[in-house]
């Protein structure tokens, strides 16, 4: 079972997605600060394989969590999205920090479940 | 030997002949002598002058470079006649200089009083002299002429020289003027007057030249002034546009930051609302699943609505379309609605709030009474929501009054004990869109408009808002403003207002008491206020149907005198009503001591916001419109009657509108949906709770009253105290301050109060006893367990959702449901509640930290499973 670690520093933003992702057949991790992301994705045991990612946060924000990950050699794996209330985000730069995309908020969850099954199941028919 | 006379003759004649040879050349040889003399003295007298020439040239040389350091041509003056007496042994000279044939001193050296000749300098007395003299003249007094000597008598000399100079010979003159001798040669020569020449050439050079340069100067000068005004003009319109670009700039950065923010705060609710009513559209949802989307939904609508009232506020104002009010009103009124409406928000932050008028502060003004509220209200808000603990005061006084015009200028200042400012940042505070930044936003929410807002409106009062602050430690706002006073006539002065006292709520004390007075719900029925016979009847119906009990009050007089007698669980209150309506009753409960925080909706005929507003102001939590929708109704009473959990899991077992059945919720001397949710919204638990109760207390009154009689008063305060904790858990109002009460007494010296104390404790306690045990709640029974088994089902449950909790892992939501099921009554409901709040904010640590607490006091040891 394939673990998603959700990131967001408001946990209903978590509850929205964590139920549904649950029903597609995730294991679902929850993190409310930057920190804890970081804690929870370095943790050996139960690490997830997916970070879906808010970019503003209080304390460590996305993109440092972002860059942390990838410049750790037990984290570098992990799948990165972003998601975001701010529409003026930059793609390239996303991709710079080695994050594969990002979901400008409202989305709808057939978008969200689509793509993280595009980036964790790469083989998968869309 | 012998000579011939030829011989003598000649030899004579010889002798004769040298002699005169010799006289010739002895005087040849004197002239060679003189004449060696002669060439020697020539000798010597030219080197003499050829020594005072170098030294001359180097006088001159001296006297040039230092002349052609100055600017000024009296200077050059002055520096010339001061090196000739100084350096050259001249005792006194003057520089004349001539205008038209008049003359006039322009420097003068070795004079002890100038005064006395200056006139002799001055006229027309040299021009004879000049007129011929091109090239310079010498007097000395053994050959002057009558009229030479008439002159050398004026000024006391004995010699002088003339010297003209200067380029077209107009008006300067030297006049080396010798009274006594001081340097070796007494005698003035032709070429004292070449030095005199020299140097008054060499000075007219100097002069031409600086002015030639001045005139050269002011030509530069006043292009240089030219271009530097131009320069300057220059200059501003950069900085002008520097400045203009950088405003430009800011406004912009500041605009797409409050976008950015706004794009955020925005998006974020939406997200909520999209998201949730994809779920709850999808099908085969329990309708627990939709029901909660839709409050979800809910709660995100209400702050997008929030959000864009703030930004049309913004606009309306921006945009000039606000009128200021000018009405009469009483300042303590505004002052009591801001009392009103935020006491609440302090008290559940658990910081103290105080509004307070000086005595002199006058109380009726003429203005726009909910413009300054609106700006105080935002003051205040902000006050509270970045003060977490401490105190937030609101104060009024008058700073200046003006007889004449019977104005006054009012200072409000809203002081707290908040985060605080920092100095960089308050300049920006009041700019529109702004936030002092995303993380505050983030922690804080809200548009950044509020400040803006007052500011504006500050604006068109006349007045001004300021700020201190210190980080760490508080902020101050002032107000001020100035309003017209009316002096009530019954002199006397207006009293001042305190609303401090009246409430305190963080002083220990009332903060029980307020705690009691929320779980004194013994009785508790409904309150409807409504003047209207045929609405009265149909509301009380509806009620009747949902079983929940309900009393009527005709005005708002009636309902504020029964909130005095009775408590009540919520208030439905009508507005508009004869003898008092519904904004002044409401605000009259929520000052008097059981009323304040009994939820109270407003029933309203009309759904404009600014009634809606207003009943918000007046201290209502919520409203209805007519014709009242009942799912509407309920579902806000349940919310503002326990907390939102409660609603939400109560409403999942089923009966009237998704809520416990009320024939099962309903017992007598117990709020239930409060105890509910203190068991974490779980009826099994609460069940449980209550027949451990009943076990365990049911006999408290006679064991008190048995220990009393034994004198063993240690015992009975520790045991009042454990039913006055334990009834509080339960939501048992009344029996919780009677056990207090008891409490009270037992820790005093004094019993005379006693019995009174003991008889309330008992009709109370058997109230509660024998509504949990007639309620039907318990006649559905509870399946039993062996104690062992139960045991050790949680010692697995906590070691499972420790490990859940552990690892972040979302599956601890689910979980605990059954977690809570097998705690059973091993857990207190005040520590299930509160891992249940830990946990909707998917606060993992926090949730993990209470169930390791509750592990250790049941011996568990977790994180070996």
């Amino acid at each position: 079972m394939k673990k998603i670690l959700i990131v967001d520093d408001d946990p209903v933003n978590i509850m929205i997605f964590a139920e549904a992702l649950e029903s597609e057949g995730y294991k679902i991790l929850a993190a409310t600060s930057g920190e804890e992301a970081l804690e929870c994705a370095s943790r050996e045991e139960n690490k997830p394989d997916f970070v879906l990612l808010d970019i503003i946060m209080p304390g460590i924000g996305g993109y440092e969590v972002c860059k942390m990950m990838k410049s750790n050699e037990k984290t570098r794996d992990i799948t990165v999205m972003f998601m975001t209330g701010i529409e003026m985000r930059n793609l390239e730069y996303i991709k710079s920090i080695g994050a594969v995309d990002c979901l400008v908020k409202p989305f709808d969850f057939d978008l969200l479940a689509k793509k993280i099954k595009k980036y964790l199941e790469p083989g998968s028919p869309e | 030997m012998a000579y011939s006379e030829e011989e003598s003759i000649k030899l004579i004649e010889k002798t004769k002949r040298l002699e005169e040879e010799n006289a010739d050349l002895r005087r040849q040889n004197e002239e060679m002598a003189s004449d060696l003399i002669g060439i020697q003295s020539s000798f010597v007298d030219s080197e003499i002058r050829i020594k005072r020439r170098e030294r001359i040239f180097r006088i001159m040389q001296a006297l040039y470079n230092d002349v052609m350091r100055q600017t000024r041509v009296e200077d050059i003056y002055d520096i010339a006649v001061r090196t000739l007496c100084a350096r050259m042994g001249y005792e006194r000279c003057v520089v004349l200089k001539s205008e038209r044939d008049v003359f006039s001193p322009a420097a003068y050296a070795g004079y002890d009083n100038f005064e006395k000749y200056k006139e002799n300098f001055t006229g027309k007395a040299f021009s004879n002299f000049f007129e011929k003299k091109d090239e310079g003249l010498v007097v000395n007094a053994t050959n002057a002429s009558k009229y030479e000597t008439d002159f050398l008598s004026v000024f006391g000399a004995k010699y002088f020289i003339l010297a003209p100079f200067g380029v077209d010979r107009e008006y300067i003159f030297f006049i080396g003027n010798m009274g006594e001798d001081r340097i070796k040669k007494p005698r003035f020569s032709q070429s004292d007057v070449e030095v005199f020449r020299l140097l008054g050439s060499l000075i007219a050079s100097v002069i031409k030249n600086i002015e030639l340069y001045n005139g050269l100067e002011q030509k530069v000068a006043e292009r240089t002034r030219e271009i530097s005004e131009k320069n300057i003009l220059l200059r501003n319109e950069i900085i002008e546009r520097a400045k203009a670009e950088k405003t430009a700039e800011s406004a912009l950065r500041i605009k797409t930051e409050f976008l950015t923010n706004m794009s955020h705060e925005i998006r974020t609710p939406m997200n909520a609302i999209v998201v949730m009513t994809e779920l709850a559209l999808s099908s085969n949802v329990e309708p627990e699943k939709i029901r909660e989307s839709l409050m979800t939904i809910k709660s995100a609508s209400d702050s997008l609505l929030m959000i864009i009232n703030d930004i049309l506020d913004f606009s309306k104002i921006e945009a000039g379309m606000l009128k200021l009010e000018c009405t009469q009103f009483n300042l303590h009124d505004v002052l009591k609605k801001i009392y009103d409406i935020f006491y609440c928000k302090a008290f559940t932050k658990k910081i103290k709030f105080c509004v307070t008028a000086a005595h002199k502060v006058p109380a009726i003004l003429k203005g726009d009474p909910l413009r300054l509220e609106q700006i105080l209200v935002n003051l205040v808000s902000n006050a509270i929501k970045f003060t977490s603990e401490g105190e937030v005061s609101l104060s009024v006084s008058v700073e200046s009054e003006n007889i004449s015009d019977d104005s006054a200028i009012f200072s409000f200042c809203v002081k707290d004990t908040g985060i605080g400012i920092e100095k960089n940042d308050m300049p920006n505070l009041f700019t529109s869109f702004h936030q002092i930044d995303n993380s505050v936003t983030r922690k804080y929410g809200g548009t950044g408009l509020g400040l803006a807002i007052s500011k504006k409106l500050s604006e068109l009062m006349n007045g001004e808002i300021s700020i201190e602050s210190v980080p760490g430690t508080g902020t101050s706002f002032y107000f001020k403003a100035r309003f017209k006073t009316l002096r009530e006539k019954n002199a006397g002065g207006t009293s001042g207002l305190d609303l401090s006292r009246a409430q305190a709520p963080c002083e220990k004390n009332s903060y029980e008491e307020r705690l009691a007075s929320i779980l004194a719900t013994g009785e508790k029925k409904v309150l409807i206020v409504e003047d209207n016979h045929i609405n009265q009847y149909i509301i009380l119906a509806l009620f009747q149907d949902a079983a929940i009990p309900a009393e009527v009050a005709s005005n708002g007089l009636e309902a504020v005198e029964a909130v005095k007698k009775n408590y009540y669980s919520a208030i439905l209150m009508d507005i508009q009503m004869p003898i008092m309506d519904g904004y002044t009753a409401t605000r009259l409960i929520r000052q008097s001591e059981h009323g304040r925080f009994i939820p109270i909706i407003a029933v309203t005929a009309h759904a404009m916001k600014e009634e809606l507003d207003r009943c918000i102001e007046a201290g209502m939590n919520d409203y209805v419109t007519k014709p009242i929708d009942t799912e509407l109704l309920f579902e806000k009473m349940g919310r503002w009657m326990s907390d939102k959990r409660v609603s939400r899991n109560a409403n999942g077992n089923g009966g009237v509108n998704g809520r416990i059945p009320p024939d099962e919720i309903y017992i007598p001397g117990i709020d239930s949906a409060g105890a509910i949710a203190r068991a974490g919204g779980n009826k099994d638990v609460f069940i449980r709770v209550l027949k451990n109760f009943c076990e365990d207390y049911s006999e408290t009154s006679q064991k008190i009253r048995f220990m009393l009689a034994k004198g063993e008063f240690e015992a009975a305060r520790n045991l009042s105290h454990s039913i006055k904790g334990v009834s509080g858990n339960i939501s048992a109002g009344r029996l919780y301050i009677a056990s207090r009460a008891v409490n009270e007494i037992l820790k005093g010296a004094d019993l005379s109060n006693m019995e009174e104390a003991m008889k309330e404790f008992e009709t109370a306690l058997s109230e509660v006893i024998k509504g949990i045990n007639s309620s039907a709640i318990f006649h559905a029974g509870l399946p039993d367990k062996n104690d062992k088994e139960d045991a050790e089902d949680f010692m697995s449950a906590v070691a499972r959702m420790d490990m859940f909790l552990k690892n972040n892992d979302f599956n601890a939501i689910s979980y605990f449901k059954k977690f809570e099921r097998s705690a059973g009554t091993k857990v207190s409901p005040a520590e299930i509640s509160e891992l249940s709040s830990k946990l909707e904010k998917l606060n993992f640590k926090g949730c993990r930290k209470i169930l390791e607490n509750i592990a250790r006091k049941l011996g568990i040891s977790i994180g070996v499973v």
